[in-house]
């Protein structure tokens, strides 16, 4: 019972309508022999298979190559004639009767089929008792019968075909009037272009293309009706029905005269099993298959049987054009584009036209007027409009900024930038002198990207790999604390961790912190068990261990990015390293080996780093874990110098020109490398800006126009301390005092932003040029910045630029800061 | 009986389908200021100096009045704000454009003997327009506002205005949203107060005396709520299941503030009262972080007990989507290795970003009832009836445009899913489709070639997302067959990209670069 509807006819019904075959699937596995794949005869055979006219021996083949008996060639063609019933029936009326006729060997079951051939003149009576019909078939007396049945008239006089075979001799004299018209009907040909080889045994394949060639003229007698269209369109429709959904592919085939016929096909679906309700077989390209393999512009041949089912058909053809031009007008479904010789041309295309442009799926809508278009008729209808537009310089451009990414810094090695991007693996990308760098929205230079900052980069390209802009992001990845505390509980879903006993990493000592403390994790946090990771939610099973925390600021709260817990017993090591063998993880320094792993917290400049950035002779600073017999590397903190991006003089002033000064070459001028003074000659010009800062020896400031207009007679042997970016000054300073009293080098951190005048300075650490090494500031924690030249960001500023947290470089001579530059 | 029974079914499925929170957050306001559960958290500048103020905001449920009471100890300070917004919404092809003003403002705020004081809507001429883009998985918005907000001191004493711009931007997806916030205000006080002066002569005089300053902030604050997964180990080996799923779904509200404010110094009059005097050579300059979390709400999901995927590599990401229903099968045997259908998928997707509006459940149930007129079911594709279990799904994923037929007509439900289609159907889902270059480009993969040309801008900004990478030799292989586990594997990168990677995008990225 039908209860639903035919849906999606888009289009007028046929003229008329004929459904496939129910045992469609059947005959193709039956055609398919297994034998015939790649025969000549494939298609003959598996067509007159289709027509059951032929079969095989039921073992899935065929035997193309057998050969044929006398009795079975004229067999063929009685039942190809439609006659097989009446040779049945001949036969058994014969069985009554007894004659002499069946003295010459012939098999039993032949009877009928000698009788129907006597009786339709395909053989004479004589014929029928004197040859030997076991005995294969020969070529000649097949095309003789074939001759017969077609009731063809024998051709006496010229025979051109039979005269080009050099054999020609070897045919019966009688049977050469047949055969000639049988040749000129291509119905047989010659076995090579010179031989017919009249007497040679017919094959079965040969037999069977035979009987296709000249099937056309007999299959009405199986009440088989022959049809020819072109496939112009398909439509699907779906029918239900109470127990199954049919789906319904209707192909619509137009015929010579124009006249649109539907042949439809169905599947039906019961729950997840889908079945073949009707079909047809298609032969296409020499390939048998049901019609899914039929497509629009298909020409070919089809079949009806006594049903009025279509069952077969062969694609003879494929109708599609291209039309190309530059596009006039779409209306409607008329597309009007001017050729390439300026020639108007029309052509309808399907409503569902599938459009391209450029290569990318498009819409009606992007077709304009002058575009270049190529349209893709089948059957006369345009049914694919490609199109280009002719915009190459722009095609693949994108956006200054828009191709993006983020990531971590792994590396920056010369003009190579290694991310790890927050999605995917690591990249690489090249920087060169046009890569624009930007520090929290302030132009930055390269020395400032460190490994384990957070990196947004940009390409002006979409097929580039040198970046245009870097954007660092501020101080957020910066580790604010490393502690180790006892973990007395862990907190979830929402994860955080309370720690005991705590004690908190000062530069190269614990110091004691709080008896208790809460701590955020990071939603990605990385937790450590030794080298091996572990689960957040697993960590319930390490209460009571002491474990090393490295945290960072989140929106003003501490979170924890890494956790490692400790294994063993704690050796601390500050040494140069010695080695670093990234292959097995090894570290030397101070003659022991430590091993790395990823559960090591690594620290430099203030991030946590990759391995990667692990280099020999630098100084670091390690608590390693002791086990059985391996050090395991806890904690490992590169202490590095920063690359200034300023130079400090200090100096006499021998000469003021126009708007620049020389250093006297004595043996006072000196230059900061590596902490210490170090006296170079050099005349080289420093330059005066309208925004350098220059500090009287009496506190006071000079303007710079009026420093210049002053000029040498009034500063010169002036002792100077200056602060230069390359050549141009930023800052400069005047001093009475000796330089032999040397100034001191402290670096750290504002604790406090200024107040009276003077700036607390935490983690302080001084230079001394006795140890060459840094040590901890005994008491001098707090700068007295009143006079001093301060600057930060390339520029001088005032001591209420100064913030908290900003890491300090401080020449000072006593209590009195010199010159502060923030790094 | 039985009709009972599957009605009180449908009742649960319903009941379910509505409880858990959506992924929405509710902004309190546009004022700059953070909140949890039970707290709010403001800073107040308009005295020159940045005092954070604590308490609690109420929103009604449509969203348009907004109370706010607030108090600082430190400086005696109370705060009262209420407001209501005029909204109005137009929907334009798959965006909304909404804009609002100011229907009702009173301001009211008290520290220490002053009071700071918006009357009504008329000192605080407020716009504010946001479009949404809806995107089958995710809605992406961004908006302005302006405004210029006077304070009266004391009623007679002076004004404060406040003039600010600010921009929002945010996502709303089923696995959580974020709205990030830039918020920039310049305050410009005036305050004229009449003091008692003594001359030198020893007289004491009222002389009205002028402060006036101006201040800048800039407040950086950002929304966001997360739904996220993660594996529960059992302790126990005797108990049915090794361990399960637990969603948790967590709002973070975070705020950077920085200003430039007067610097005040303390004098000392003649008379021997001190007074605040501003400094001229120096300013209060500084920078700030508030952060409020909500407690997370919890959720425990089914557990699965598949036959064939311990020991698989895609183990962890099929039990999680099975989990959370995306996979509806349970137990037994999953068949990681076999190809992925078309249909499956579409199912997957459709479940992963919560497109499917109805339980189809509900739909089950609903033929039970079915006594009215026969509905006739819309059939989009002809190979996809309305009686097929993939049929809503399909539905769905079609009208928003995430998944399309094999051609006008056919879906090809079992058809076996490629890599092209499944990246192709994500980057639908994300609406990201639009961002790719010019066409007339090539991907960069050596099978650049092979790519269908409908999949081609997808395949290019999943390689640029991170989503889809090249093999080692630089194929993506479009045309090649996704296995289930690969599926897996696959929409759980395209939920983790909606939980983590848009989060960072638009907080991260935004706040730590500004």
């Amino acid at each position: 019972m039908l209860v639903g509807l035919i849906v999606c006819v888009s289009m007028p019904a046929g003229a008329q309508e004929n459904d496939g075959i129910s045992y469609g699937l059947v005959l193709l596995e039956n055609i398919q022999f297994n034998d015939i794949q790649n025969h000549w005869a494939q298609q003959s055979i598996g067509k007159m298979t289709a027509f059951s006219i032929v079969r095989g021996y039921g073992d899935g083949d065929f035997h193309p190559e057998a050969p044929v008996s006398r009795q079975e060639a004229l067999a063929f063609l009685i039942r190809l004639m439609g006659l097989e019933d009446l040779a049945q029936l001949k036969a058994e009326s014969e069985a009554s009767g007894s004659t002499g006729i069946w003295d010459t060997p012939m098999d039993f079951w032949a009877r009928g089929y000698y009788l129907v051939a006597v009786e339709k003149g395909m053989i004479t009576q004589d014929e029928m008792e004197s040859i030997d019909w076991t005995q294969s078939a020969q070529r000649q007396e097949v095309g003789v019968w074939t001759a017969k049945a077609l009731e063809m008239q024998p051709q006496h006089g010229a025979q051109p075909m039979i005269d080009q075979f050099s054999d020609f001799k070897q045919f019966n004299p009688f049977y050469i009037p047949y055969i000639e018209p049988i040749l000129q009907k291509e119905i047989m040909v010659g076995q090579t272009a010179q031989s017919f080889a009249p007497q040679a045994i017919i094959k079965r394949g040969e037999m069977i293309t035979i009987l296709d060639r000249i099937s056309n003229r007999f299959i009405g007698d199986h009440g088989i009706t022959r049809h020819m269209g072109t496939v112009t369109g398909q439509r699907l429709g779906v029918e239900k029905q109470e127990d199954m959904d049919i789906s319904h592919t209707i192909w619509e085939i137009q015929d010579p005269s124009g006249e649109l016929n539907d042949v439809v096909m169905k599947r039906g679906k019961k729950g997840i099993n889908e079945m073949i309700l009707n079909d047809m077989i298609i032969c296409k390209e020499g390939k048998f298959s049901l019609s899914n393999l039929l497509s629009i512009g298909d020409e070919m041949t089809y079949f009806l049987n006594s049903e009025q089912k279509v069952f077969y058909a062969s694609v003879t053809g494929h109708r599609e054009e291209i039309l190309e031009g530059t596009l006039e007008v779409i209306q409607g479904n008329e597309i009007i584009i001017s050729s390439v010789s300026g020639q108007m041309i029309s052509a309808q295309i399907l409503p569902e036209a599938e459009i391209v442009v450029n290569l990318h799926p498009g819409k009606r809508s992007d077709l304009h007027y002058g575009q270049h278009v190529m349209i893709y008729l089948t059957n006369g209808k345009g049914r694919k409009i490609m199109s280009t537009l002719n915009n190459d310089d722009i095609q693949g451009y994108i956006p200054l900024e828009s191709r993006q990414y983020y990531g971590k810094v792994l590396s920056l090695e010369q003009d190579e930038l290694t991310i790890k991007p927050s999605q995917g693996q690591e990249v690489t990308y090249y920087v060169d002198a046009q890569t624009r760098i930007l520090k929290e929205n302030h132009p930055g230079s390269l020395s400032q990207i460190k490994s384990g900052d957070w990196v947004k980069i940009s390409f002006a390209d979409k097929d580039t790999d040198w970046i245009d802009v870097i954007e660092v992001q501020g101080s957020e990845m910066m580790i604010s604390h490393i502690y180790k505390g006892y973990l007395a509980k862990t907190y979830y879903p929402n994860p955080e961790c309370l720690l005991e006993d705590v004690s908190i990493l000062n530069e190269t000592k614990w110091d004691s912190g709080p008896a208790q403390m809460e701590l955020e994790m990071a939603k990605d946090i990385k937790a450590y068990d030794g080298g091996r990771p572990i689960k957040v939610t697993g960590m319930g099973n390490f209460i009571g261990q002491e474990v090393y925390a490295a945290t960072v600021n989140h929106f003003g709260h501490e979170r924890v990015i890494q956790l490692l817990f400790k294994q063993g017993y704690e050796k601390a090591y500050n040494d140069m390293l010695e080695e670093v063998d990234w292959m097995n993880e090894n570290l030397r320094l101070d003659d022991k080996n430590i091993h790395y792993s990823d559960g090591s917290i690594l620290v430099k400049e203030g991030r946590l780093i990759h391995p990667y950035n692990l280099s020999e002779d630098e100084q670091a600073f390690v608590i390693s874990n002791k086990g059985d017999d391996v050090q395991q590397a806890a904690i490992v903190s590169i202490q590095t110098e920063e690359m200034s991006e300023w130079n400090l003089f200090r100096g006499r002033i021998e000469h003021v020109y126009n708007d620049y000064l020389i250093l006297n070459n004595d043996e006072d001028l000196a230059f900061i490398e590596e902490q210490d003074w170090k006296h170079e000659e050099s005349d080289d010009p420093l330059f005066i800006n309208d925004e350098t800062r220059i500090i009287g020896s009496e506190n006071e400031i000079i303007k710079p126009q009026l420093f210049l207009d002053r000029g040498e007679t009034y500063y010169s042997g002036q002792k100077v301390y200056l602060v230069t970016d390359k050549d141009e000054i930023l800052g400069l300073v005047m001093t009475t005092r000796e330089f032999s009293t040397n100034a001191r080098i402290t670096v750290g951190k504002v604790l406090k932003p200024v107040a009276n005048g003077m700036i607390e300075i935490e983690q302080a650490k001084d230079w001394s040029s006795f140890t060459g090494q840094w040590q901890m500031s005994s008491s001098m924690s707090t700068v007295n910045i009143t006079k001093s030249l301060i600057i930060k960001d390339k520029r001088a500023r005032t001591a209420n630029d100064l913030a908290a947290g900003d890491d300090v470089y401080v020449l000072r001579e006593g209590a009195d800061g010199l010159i502060v530059i923030v790094q | 009986m039985k009709r009972i029974i599957v009605f009180s079914c449908w009742i649960v499925t319903f009941f379910f389908s509505v409880l858990p929170a959506d992924g929405a957050i509710v902004t309190p306001g546009y004022e700059g200021g953070v909140q949890n559960e039970q707290t709010y958290e403001e800073v107040v500048f308009i005295t020159g100096k940045p005092l954070v103020f604590t308490g609690t905001v109420k929103i009604n449920t449509q969203g348009d009045r907004i109370s706010y009471s607030l108090g600082n100890s430190e400086v005696g300070g109370l705060l009262s704000r209420s407001i209501t917004l005029d909204k109005t919404v137009e929907e334009k092809e798959g965006q909304t454009i909404s804009i609002t003003e100011l229907k009702r403002y009173t301001e009211k705020i008290k520290i220490g003997n002053d009071t700071y004081q918006v009357k009504d809507v008329e000192v605080y001429p407020f716009h504010q327009s946001i479009v949404t883009d809806h995107k089958p998985a995710v809605d992406y918005y961004a908006g302005n506002w302006a405004g210029l907000k006077t304070y009266t001191i004391n009623k007679d004493e002076g004004t404060v205005s406040v003039k600010v711009t600010g921009e929002n931007v945010g996502y709303d997806h089923f696995w959580g949203s974020t709205e990030t916030q830039i918020i920039k205000q310049v305050i410009d006080s005036k305050r004229t107060q009449v003091v008692q002066r003594t001359d030198n002569n020893g007289n004491t005089q009222d002389v009205s005396q002028t402060v006036s300053w101006m201040g800048t902030v800039d407040l950086n604050v950002s929304y966001n709520q997360t739904r996220k997964l993660n594996y529960i180990d059992n302790e126990p080996t005797q108990i049915s299941f090794r361990g399960g799923y637990l969603e948790t779904t967590q709002g973070e509200n975070v705020m950077q503030y920085s200003y430039s404010l007067p610097s005040f110094t303390e004098q000392t009059t003649a008379n021997g009262e001190t007074e605040s005097v501003v400094d001229e050579k120096h300013r209060n300059r500084g920078s700030s972080e508030l952060k409020l979390q909500t407690v997370p709400t919890q959720r425990r999901l089914s557990v699965v007990h598949y036959r064939d995927v311990d020991g698989h590599w895609g183990k962890e990401d099929i039990e999680q989507l099975a989990s959370m229903d995306v996979f509806t099968q349970k137990e037994g045997f999953f068949g990681p290795d076999l190809p992925m259908t078309r249909a499956e998928f579409a199912k997957a997707i459709a479940l992963a970003a919560n497109m499917v509006t109805e339980e189809p459940e509900n739909i089950k149930a609903s033929r039970f009832s079915r006594n009215k007129n026969e509905e006739t079911a819309e059939e989009i594709f002809v190979d996809v009836v309305s009686t097929d279990p993939y049929y809503q799904y399909i539905k769905e994923v079609e009208k928003r445009g995430v998944i399309k037929g094999i051609n006008e007509k056919q879906f090809s439900p079992q058809g076996e899913l490629t890599r092209a289609q499944a990246i192709t159907i994500i980057i639908r889902a994300l609406g990201f489709e639009n961002l790719a270059p010019n066409p007339g480009y090539q991907t960069g993969f050596i099978d650049d070639y092979a790519i269908p040309y409908w999949a081609n801008d997808s395949i290019y900004l999943a390689n640029e997302m991170g989503l889809v990478q090249g093999d080692e030799y630089g194929y993506v292989m479009p045309n090649q067959y996704m296995t289930r586990a690969e599926a897996a594997a696959f929409l759980n990168r395209f939920i983790r990209y909606l939980q983590d990677e848009l989060r960072t995008d638009y907080r991260e990225r935004i706040i730590y670069f500004q």
